[in-house]
């Protein structure tokens, strides 16, 4: 029985990103393309997102013009190639709170935010630091903390310390902190409902960005793979590492159950349709009952 | 503050984050405050972009601060979130960006910049001082002067946003997601 569909959708794309920010140390080996993605998961009465993307309006020409950021298309638009509206949404975790992840809960007036709360507290720190410091305020838009405070005040916003299980029924949340970011989390969708399962799917966020980060050349030190931590991280690459560890045994080690958004390769591991606007749909998974929307 | 000073507190950023090989530092290099598209404009309007990015960049902090801080209140619970030193910096780095701006000297076609500046740095001393009123209805901690003066800030602050000067409310120069990723 399955309780969850998983789509992987992306919104937009940058064409030529350096390797080296992917993938740590990988120093002069080219470039990769890097989607920008979110997830939709549904079933069991819900409509959930993990992560939102960001607002074009604040952000989009600045990164098209100066970073190549291309193709950048709206909740709306990206949602109905899977049959939803932005407005069915009623949760969504926010992995961390880089503006690329959540940078756009406007768009969804009906959903129930979740974040950790040590995410808000450290950037809330960081932005207190002198300016010598100020790297660690990487990425992050003051407008989004103030949308978030807007979510706080209509109690949509839920601070979560740690794990927590069962955020909807057979949803878990998972803190790292100080790894990508100070509070990044992790979500497992347990998708019979059993508390051990073999049907467990982790939805990594930015600690994972592509297949590599789990299945890394191990060459080198004469194993075949390892897990090599993401190019950029607030805190450790060594806590990274650890959370990797923790995401794959919550798969049994099964590789292909850990979803990296950033991962321009997912359509080569499920089944996938490219939509007339030029982005991907990935389903990672379907419900019983659910019908595919990738289906030619 | 001179170009030349400028140009190296930049680089010496960007190389906190990038890698040698970084395209971004190449642009970075060039794409500062005092690089090609400051060409043609005047040196009044240089030292004035210059100095009030400084300002910009200290309410930036200010008001995102603040807002974190509001969020562990009300979402969080945090009912100590006030009493951190965290408050007492930003309430400094706020007054200091008032006198900053203050004291900007502003070419008469940028007047109305300063002053969209000024009333930002108002907005954002008056959601301070508001904290120091939090009441509790209800049971419930009531933050909506607080929250309301510190949106009004951010708007304000955004409208007053302009690149050729790094005033940007995300510096993606330093952004995962676009490092390296320089349109060429």
């Amino acid at each position: 029985m399955s309780q969850y569909s998983i789509w992987v959708l992306e919104y937009s794309y940058v064409t030529k990103y350096h390797k080296s920010g992917v993938i740590y140390g990988a120093h002069n080996q080219g470039f990769v393309k890097l989607p920008y993605c979110y997830v939709l998961i549904k079933g069991n009465g819900h409509v959930a997102m993990v992560d939102i993307g960001y607002n074009n309006t604040d952000y989009g020409k600045h990164l098209a013009d100066k970073f190549g950021v291309e193709n950048w298309h709206s909740p709306r638009e990206v949602l109905a190639g899977v049959g939803v509206k932005p407005e069915e949404i009623d949760t969504v975790f926010i992995t961390h709170a880089h503006f690329d992840h959540f940078g756009n809960v406007e768009d969804f007036p009906n959903a129930k935010f979740f974040i950790q709360e040590r995410e808000i507290a450290k950037w809330t720190w960081a932005m207190s630091l002198p300016d010598r410091l100020r790297w660690m305020m990487t990425a992050v838009d003051p407008g989004d903390i103030i949308r978030g405070l807007d979510l706080a005040r209509q109690k949509r916003l839920t601070c979560v310390s740690g794990d927590l299980a069962d955020a909807l029924p057979g949803i878990d949340l998972h803190v790292a902190q100080d790894s990508h970011t100070f509070g990044s989390m992790w979500v497992t969708v347990r998708n019979d409902a059993a508390s051990r399962t073999a049907d467990n799917w982790v939805l990594a966020g930015d600690l994972v960005y592509v297949f590599d980060n789990i299945e890394g050349s191990g060459a080198n030190v004469d194993v075949d793979t390892l897990y090599v931590p993401v190019g950029l991280a607030v805190g450790s690459q060594e806590n990274l590492v650890m959370a990797t560890e923790a995401m794959m045994k919550e798969v049994d080690y099964e590789a292909r159950r850990v979803i990296p958004i950033h991962e321009e390769r997912l359509s080569q591991r499920f089944p996938s349709r490219l939509m007339e606007n030029g982005l991907l749909v990935t389903e990672i998974c379907l419900a019983d009952g659910e019908t595919s929307k990738v289906a030619s | 503050m001179s170009s030349v000073s400028t140009r190296w507190s930049i680089i010496d950023s960007a190389t906190a984050v990038h890698r040698v090989e970084c395209q971004s530092l190449a642009q970075d290099a060039d794409d500062g405050p005092a690089d090609a598209a400051l060409n043609g404009l005047d040196d009044q309007v240089v030292g004035y972009g210059l100095e009030a990015r400084r300002a910009y960049d200290e309410l930036k902090r200010t008001i995102g601060q603040v807002a974190g801080l509001l969020i562990l209140a009300q979402a969080g619970g945090r009912r100590d979130a006030f009493d951190l030193p965290a408050l007492r910096r930003a309430e400094a780095v706020q007054e200091e960006a008032l006198d900053r701006v203050r004291r900007l000297a502003a070419p008469a076609r940028l007047a109305a910049h300063r002053q969209r500046m000024l009333r930002a740095a108002e907005l954002a001393g008056r959601a301070l001082r508001a904290l120091g009123d939090v009441a509790i209805v209800a049971g419930e901690i009531d933050l909506t002067q607080a929250s309301n003066d510190l949106t009004r800030a951010y708007a304000v602050l955004q409208s007053t946003s302009e690149s050729v000067f790094g005033m940007t409310m995300v510096d993606f120069r330093h952004a995962c997601c676009t490092c390296g990723a320089m349109k060429r």
